[in-house]
């Protein structure tokens, strides 16, 4: 029994410190503090119930209930029972809060206030996998197992931050993992009391046997699961960045069933993008062809509109890119011109999802794990990121004008796919301001132009790339009423409208153009990503509409049918702007700035300099952390060794004795005669030292050791069973003599060569030992990781025994039992 | 013939040179007689320098008799040898007072008991009165015949032999008697080696009838003088307790050893030690002597009868299992074996 309490507790912590990483993700502590709380409830009320000799089920059930009524405390809603019972009317709360808690997720970056959707979800999350743990730990004994749950919530930051954070979470994370292994293992072992080898003979507690070879199995998995998810954290920022812009990118719904919920970090991906400090090269595009114009590069499109916005429609066609590309469908009124252009990616953006020109008729270089959608103009895999790309994209661009699309049929409501665009959820806002602008509109060019329009700075519209976090929110709705956002909200919003006035539209993410221009060689930045708005026209398909003002972002693009669009036209010299080291790109250079410089927060002209030099600054104390971190890292890997290296040092050193003093020494005698001094404590310790230290090499050389084993036995072993031979023999017999003489006679021997002699025995092992051994022996020496292990479990033993009795005086002052006994005597 | 058994009487410790080559000399003349039985020789004499009596035990015809015979005519010393048989009396062993008409008084005639050395053959032949008239006068080293006490005299040891195979008509020593005996050996078939030189020495004439005295009492009882002052660590007696606490404890056993067993080991170990020229008690010379000193002390229970365990297999087991015990290293967290009683702990919801 003692032993479950004991596990209880440390299942109850390890899962605690896993959720730590959260700490990344929050910006108070507030959501420690609460799942703290509901663990620990947990936890005791798990104590108690298996103190009680409660049937198997109970303690999880009990668990279940202490967590539900710690997160009703904690998230009342004021229709429990007695305050704190949960009541139906709770669970409405709960499902409430977790659904702000999601749409919240893709209008948040990292780090989050307290909300208390996310407070809610956070806290759930933990209770969760500490139920799971106990589960698993406890209750299966199976703690490898509970590592899953740990790594899923401890693989939560790296997925949702995009900035560097903080490692010592995540190592205390990985900490709590260990703990949990470490005690089951040596728990697991103390069930079946004293272990023997083959022989008989009885083995040292850490001594491998087949059922520790099984832990250091579990422990190897739950290192390496450790070092999966830490490994990112070992790199450059730029790295962790890419990988977690893959994560969020790579789950734009691709493959049945669709890894939902993932395009929320489409949006997140830019604008964490957006918001970086520094400028990374992602995209590198040479203009073969020549094209006097090309359009946006584009990598991905949300379909599916839901009163929380634009999410991703699971992919469900598509067919390798080897097998050709289905061309256009453009009505043959159409003038068109094919262009080339070959395009290469840099390891910053690994995504899965191909960048490249609408209307592709050709890819070449591309291997067939890439499949292109034809409805969503989509390139993408299921097993490749676009790190390292190159290939080249053949495209058509088609001169559309305003006339023609005015001419265009009205789309046929008959394909349900379209017919799913057309229509958005409902919202009185956007009902009323969609009757508005269409009123008198005719034809859906008309409509389009007109809602258009009214995202103009005119309208009071604002580019501001900061509102990813802002208080009010940034739906739709909102993002109407406040006129602030960047270009994700813009599109998003556009896309809405033109939903609610029946037209098929549909939101695009890739990069505008820009960048550093070598000759016909583009170069794109984070800062170049964008999104836009796609508008289905009867006869031409798909075309791109940006509603983001194109003074806001560098590289907008005017197309054939929006000639002269009420936003201004470019400068090309906006093109460099997104360049810059600062999160927003609108600039006051822009022509449409100069209107409006008071909504241009942040970055105006000249400060340039200085905030090169601050971020210069920034990233050398990234640096210099990292270095440290590594440092630190690198110490802690070798501290095994320096320890073992420390305590061999003092050892020798104290076995080797103050030299030669005015008594008489072994050293002057006759080989093979040793010399007996009075009663001298030194010589005795001298000798202890000399021992332990050629046991500790025994440890060290995978040479078993046995406490059940005299001295003069372990030297009969080590010549009859490890063949030791000449010198390491007669130091073996020398050790062994010296303490036996230190341990049992009434005067220690002194004099021997006992450092000399453990410095023979140890060459005669590693002489023996495999080259891993040696490797091992060095580095991680056993006998130093035995004796971590041992205190480990050693005080946390101590400390389950403490609150053990702790326990047990506390059930004696209520004593309850004995209330229920003499009742039950009666 | 009376002697107060006192340190002083012993005499001196004898000097290590001469102990060893005394020593030396009595397991030379017993091994004339027994061909390569050189550990068990080296155990009797430990025995008898420890103080304690010795157990034979084995099947005949294997050199019992020889032995017991050689180890008493090493040594120039009284030796009565008693052939244990059904009608053999109490009185005979320990001695009986006849009235003497010209002293007009009753007279005390020593028994067979009334000697350096006691060789006492089939001793599970005789009635289970006579074993114990032999039995007390071992532990308590004095005989009481009609109310007067007699002391017996330094050195006393009982040599006794039995046969455990042929059962018939025998009287086996209760496991409670055989706690007065300090080891019990058994003596083996020889090797193929020493049966044949056994052929060639002995083949003709009786060898035990060659060898003389190499020592006398008043030697042995300088070298009981030498044993005794054999240095033991705390270490060591701590493990000697540990031991004898493990037998206690085992679950194999249903009787464990007595105190006095643990006294004996000691003193045995002490022998040992002197016998091999140590001035100090190692813990292997206890590992050695667990088996023989209180294998035939302990009782095994039935699972441990029913599954063929003998009780030296299980005595050499757990020594073979107990760790050293050792001042400078504190006791394992995950030592599982006799934790120390905690408060009653075990108790406290025990009325239920
Ligand atoms: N190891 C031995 N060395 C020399 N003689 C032996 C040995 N074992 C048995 N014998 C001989 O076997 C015979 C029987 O010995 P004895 O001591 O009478 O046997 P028991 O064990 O029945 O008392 C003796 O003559 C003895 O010399
Ligand atoms: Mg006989």
């Amino acid at each position: 029994m003692n032993q479950r309490k004991h596990l209880t507790l440390i299942a109850a912590g390890a899962a605690f410190l896993s959720a730590l990483p959260l700490w990344n993700v929050f910006e108070k502590s507030t959501w420690a503090i609460q799942s703290f709380l509901v663990v620990a409830a947990m936890c005791g009320v798990a104590l108690l119930v298996r103190s009680l000799r409660a049937p198997t089920w109970a303690p999880t059930a009990a668990m279940v209930g202490a967590g539900l009524l710690g997160l009703t405390w904690l998230n009342s809603s004021s229709e429990e029972y007695l305050g704190i019972i949960p009541s139906p009317g709770t669970f409405k709360h709960f499902g409430s809060l977790l659904s702000t808690a999601s749409t919240e997720m893709s209008e948040y970056a990292t780090p989050v206030g307290d909300r208390p959707g996310f407070l809610f979800l956070a806290t759930l999350g933990v209770a969760v996998v500490a139920l799971i743990v106990d589960l698993f730990a406890v209750v299966l004994r199976r703690p490898a197992l509970a590592g899953l749950p740990m790594l899923a919530i401890y693989s939560v930051p790296v997925t949702v931050t995009t900035e560097s954070t903080s490692w010592i979470p995540f190592a205390l994370g990985a900490v709590g993992f260990l703990w949990l292994l470490v005690t089951d293992n040596v728990d697991r072992v103390r069930r079946f009391g004293r272990r023997f080898t083959g022989d008989g003979r009885d083995v040292d507690l850490w001594e491998p046997s087949p059922l520790a070879a099984a832990g250091q199995r579990l422990g190897a998995l739950g290192i390496l699961a450790t070092l999966l998810v830490f490994l990112p954290f070992a790199m450059p920022a730029g790295v962790i960045d890419s990988i977690g812009a893959g994560a969020g990118g790579g789950g734009g719904g691709i493959g049945p069933g669709g890894k939902n919920g993932k395009q929320v970090s489409m949006f997140a991906l830019l604008s964490g993008q957006l918001n970086r400090d520094k400028a990374v090269d992602m995209v590198k595009v040479t203009n073969v062809s020549n094209d006097p114009n090309p359009y946006y590069l584009r990598f991905n499109v949300l379909e599916e509109l839901t009163s929380r916005g634009f999410n991703a429609k699971p992919i469900t066609g598509g067919k390798p890119v080897g097998s050709g590309l289905p061309a256009p469908g453009w009505d043959p009124s159409v003038k068109t011109t094919t262009q080339k252009a070959s395009i290469e990616i840099s390891n910053e953006l690994a995504i899965y999802f191909l960048p490249i020109y609408t209307w592709p008729t050709k890819l070449e270089k591309i291997d067939n794990n890439w499949s292109f959608d034809p409805s969503t103009t989509v390139v993408f895999s299921s097993k490749q990121t676009t790190a390292k790309k190159k290939y080249t994209v053949e495209y058509t661009r088609a001169e559309i004008t305003p006339d023609d699309l005015r001419k265009a049929p009205a789309v046929k409501d008959t394909d349900a796919a379209l017919r799913g665009m057309m229509t958005a959820p409902a919202n009185n806002v956007v009902k009323e301001k969609v009757a508005e602008l269409t009123k008198g509109q005719t034809t859906q060019y008309d409509k389009v132009k007109s809602i258009y329009e009214y995202f103009t700075q005119a309208n009071g519209f604002v580019y501001d790339t900061s509102t990813g976090g802002d208080s009010s929110g940034t739906s739709i709705a909102d993002f109407l009423k406040n006129k602030r956002g960047y270009c994700a909200q813009y599109a998003a919003a556009f896309g809405w409208l033109l939903r609610e006035a029946k037209i098929p539209s549909r939101v695009a993410f890739g990069f505008a153009r820009g960048g550093t221009r070598q000759g016909q060689t583009m170069t794109l930045t984070n800062f170049n990503l964008h999104a836009w708005t796609e508008v289905y026209f009867q006869g031409y398909g798909w075309l791109p509409f940006d509603a983001t003002p194109s003074q806001a972002i560098g590289g907008s693009v005017a197309t054939s049918y929006l000639p002269s669009a009420a936003n201004d036209t470019i400068d090309p010299a906006d093109e460099n702007l997104r360049n810059r080291p600062n999160g927003n790109p609108s600039s006051s250079a822009g022509p449409g700035a100069v209107s409006d410089p008071g909504n241009n927060p942040g970055d105006t002209g000249g400060v340039g300099g200085s905030v090169n030099g601050a971020s210069l600054l920034k990233s050398l104390a990234v640096a210099g952390g990292w270095s440290l971190g590594g440092l630190l890292l690198v110490a802690l890997l070798l501290s095994p060794a320096l320890v073992r290296g420390r305590t061999r040092r003092t050892r020798l050193q104290s076995a080797a004795g103050p030299g030669p003093g005015p008594g008489p020494s072994l050293d002057k005698a006759e080989p093979g005669v040793m010399v007996l001094v009075a009663n001298d404590q030194a010589a005795r310790s001298q000798a202890h030292h000399a021992w332990d230290e050629l046991v500790d090499t025994m440890v060290d050389y995978n040479v078993p050791t046995d406490d059940a084993e005299t001295p003069r036995a372990t030297v009969t072993r080590l010549v009859t069973k490890e063949r030791l031979r000449d010198r390491a023999e007669q130091g073996v017999r020398l050790l062994s003599t010296v303490e036996e003489h230190a341990r049992y006679a009434r005067n220690p021997l002194t004099g021997g060569q006992l450092r000399s002699a453990v410095d023979d025995v140890r060459a005669a092992f590693a002489a023996r030992a495999s080259r891993k051994t040696r490797v091992l022996a060095v580095i991680l020496p056993p006998s130093v990781l035995r004796r971590w292990r041992a205190s480990t479990s050693q005080h946390s033993s101590a400390a389950s025994l403490r609150l053990g009795q702790g326990w047990d005086k506390l059930m004696r002052a209520i004593s309850v039992r004995r209330v229920v006994a003499r009742r039950a005597d009666r | 013939m009376t002697r107060h058994r006192t340190f002083e009487e012993l005499g001196a410790p004898l000097p290590s040179p001469e102990f060893r080559a005394a020593t030396d000399a009595i397991v030379a003349n017993i091994e004339q007689v027994i061909e390569g039985k050189t550990a068990t020789v080296r155990l009797a004499l430990a025995v008898l320098l420890a103080e304690g009596h010795l157990l034979i035990e084995d099947v005949p015809g294997v050199g019992k008799t020889k032995l017991a015979k050689a180890l008493a005519k090493s040594i120039d010393c009284s030796v009565r040898r008693i052939q244990f048989t059904p009608d053999l009396l109490p009185s005979d062993v320990t001695g009986v007072s006849v009235y003497n008409q010209e002293t007009r008084d009753f007279e005390f005639k020593p028994g067979a008991v009334f000697a350096n050395i006691v060789v006492g053959d089939e001793i599970n032949r005789a009635s289970p009165k006579t074993q114990s008239a032999l039995l007390e006068s071992m532990e308590e080293r004095q005989v009481t015949v009609d109310g007067a006490t007699y002391p017996l005299q330094i050195p006393f040891m009982v040599i006794a032999t039995q046969n455990p195979i042929e059962m018939e008509g025998t009287y086996p020593l209760p496991e409670a008697q055989r706690d007065r005996f300090t080891a019990r050996i058994a003596m083996g078939y020889p090797d193929m080696g020493a049966e044949l030189a056994m052929l060639d020495v002995h083949g003709r004439h009786d060898a035990l009838d060659d060898i003389l005295p190499v020592s006398d009492a008043t030697a042995v009882r300088r070298m009981i003088a030498t044993v005794r002052d054999v240095h033991v660590a705390d270490a060591v007696k701590q493990y000697a307790v540990n031991i004898v606490t493990a037998t206690r404890e085992s679950g194999e056993l249903r009787l464990g050893s007595s105190p006095r067993a643990t006294l004996q080991l000691l003193r045995t170990a002490r022998a040992v030690a002197a016998l091999e020229g140590r001035e100090f008690v190692l813990p292997d010379d206890l590992q050695a002597l667990a088996v023989p000193v209180l294998a035939h002390r302990v009782i095994p229970t039935a699972e441990a009868q029913l599954s063929r365990r003998t009780t030296d297999a299980i005595i050499a087991e757990l020594v073979h299992r107990l760790p050293l015990p050792s001042d400078r290293q504190p006791r394992s967290p995950y030592d599982t074996r006799t934790a120390p009683p905690r408060g009653g702990q075990q108790q406290q919801f025990g009325g239920r």
